[in-house]
């Protein structure tokens, strides 16, 4: 599909740039003085156009992988507090299936991309994973990657949807 | 999973109707999708009405007039699921959508040919194909046949109004040496109703629900087909 495409595209702009020439080798030729010395040609030269120059290589449906990152094990958390070099965050073991924070660790600040630094914030809520990353060429290493979730505001929506909600609920107890 | 995976993907694919020339890296550094960082180093490859397609260091997005496909092959995976949910939750939140697939694919080394071959013969065996089936083992290594691709669904689900969950298994074409398999499961899920597939809100409730659901059950069933290297 992409190569029809790209076919498409390219033929369009091909006729495009012939016609131009064409108008352009039509002007010159009117135009020059000299021109009665030439033959006026029975058929224009075309210069070819190198299709390669004018696009990338067709794509591939999926580019070749260079790295997995596969976890072995991984935690949400949200941070509790934020220091000069650290910062310590409650964690639900999301590999053992767990439902509540148990655990409380520090992590140091070097640990985060510049990126994730930006959104380091208190109740900022992430997730650790640890695990193998593996190369195309065969080399694997141990790491630990830390990231800060991308959660949206409420939306009017759904702010919507909750406050009918607890007046649903708010009835029922009062029924109660 | 009892394997690490030599190579791990998650992809979540949406169809709907979408318009390819908005995806552009820039218009996720905007809306606070992406940072500037990750599209400074990505690799654009075409940005046109009919197709967008780039890459970061941990995303690759494709757009075409009536799919969304987003893949990575990096750990943690939520980052795809906050990547799609912000853009078709917060942003394009009109965008007709229909299906959602959260597909799970893994390639994994056996260690050797002998249990590659064995679990084939296992999940395909050669006998009920009677006089052909004898024909398919070949006499030798380098002509020896066998299980290419076998694909099994399940459609009794309770969890969805309308999918399937679909796996796909055979030999790698990524672990050498011929020792390794390959898992693919596609997860599909379906909105029935016309009215409530003209937004995104049905999808994007489904996907919030089921993104961790769905890759913890894909990888319980890939777990399976890596447990039949002990039997």
């Amino acid at each position: 599909m992409h190569g029809s495409l790209l076919c498409d595209i390219a033929d369009d702009t091909f006729e495009a740039k012939r016609d131009w020439s064409l108008a352009q080798e039509e002007k010159q030729y009117d135009s020059s003085s000299e021109s009665r010395q030439y033959d006026r040609p029975t058929k224009l030269e075309y210069q070819p156009i190198d299709l390669s120059q004018l696009f990338p290589p067709p794509r591939r449906q999926r580019r070749e992988f260079q790295s997995t990152f596969s976890a072995l094990q991984e935690w949400e958390g949200y941070v509790l507090s934020v220091s000069a070099e650290t910062f310590s965050a409650r964690l639900i073991d999301l590999t053992e299936c767990k439902e509540y924070e148990e655990e409380e660790i520090d992590f140091p600040l070097a640990d985060l991309s510049d990126s994730d630094l930006k959104e380091l914030r208190l109740g900022a809520i992430f997730r650790w994973a640890i695990g193998y990353r593996r190369t195309r060429g065969g080399t694997k290493e141990r790491i630990s990657k830390v990231v800060f979730r991308r959660l949206p505001a409420w939306t009017k929506r759904e702010l919507e949807n909750n406050r009918r909600k607890a007046e649903e609920w708010a009835i029922r107890l009062v029924g109660e | 999973m009892r394997i690490e995976p030599e190579l791990s993907t998650v992809s979540c694919v949406l169809l709907g109707s979408f318009n390819p020339a908005i995806f552009h890296p820039a218009w996720f550094v905007v809306n606070g999708l992406l940072n500037r960082t990750e599209i400074d180093a990505a690799d654009i490859k075409l940005v046109h009405r009919e197709i967008a397609a780039f890459s970061t260091e941990w995303l690759d997005l494709q757009v075409e007039p009536t799919r969304f496909i987003s893949v990575t092959q990096e750990a943690p995976f939520i980052r795809l699921l906050d990547l799609v949910t912000g853009t078709f939750d917060e942003y394009l939140s009109h965008t007709p959508l229909k299906m959602l697939g959260i597909n799970r694919s893994v390639h994994f080394s056996v260690d050797d040919e002998g249990t590659r071959n064995r679990i084939g013969k296992m999940l395909a065996p050669h006998e009920p194909w009677g006089e052909w089936g004898k024909m398919i083992e070949g006499g030798t290594r380098e002509k020896r046949g066998g299980l290419r691709s076998l694909t099994m669904e399940q459609r009794d689900l309770v969890d969805r109004e309308k999918g399937f969950i679909l796996v796909k298994v055979g030999p790698s074409s990524i672990v050498k040496s011929e020792i390794g398999i390959f898992v693919e499961i596609n997860d599909h899920y379906e909105v029935t109703d016309t009215d409530r597939s003209q937004g995104t809100q049905a999808i994007m409730e489904i996907l919030k629900r089921q993104f961790d659901t769905s890759i913890k059950r894909s990888e319980w069933i890939i777990d399976q087909v890596m447990g039949l290297t002990e039997k």
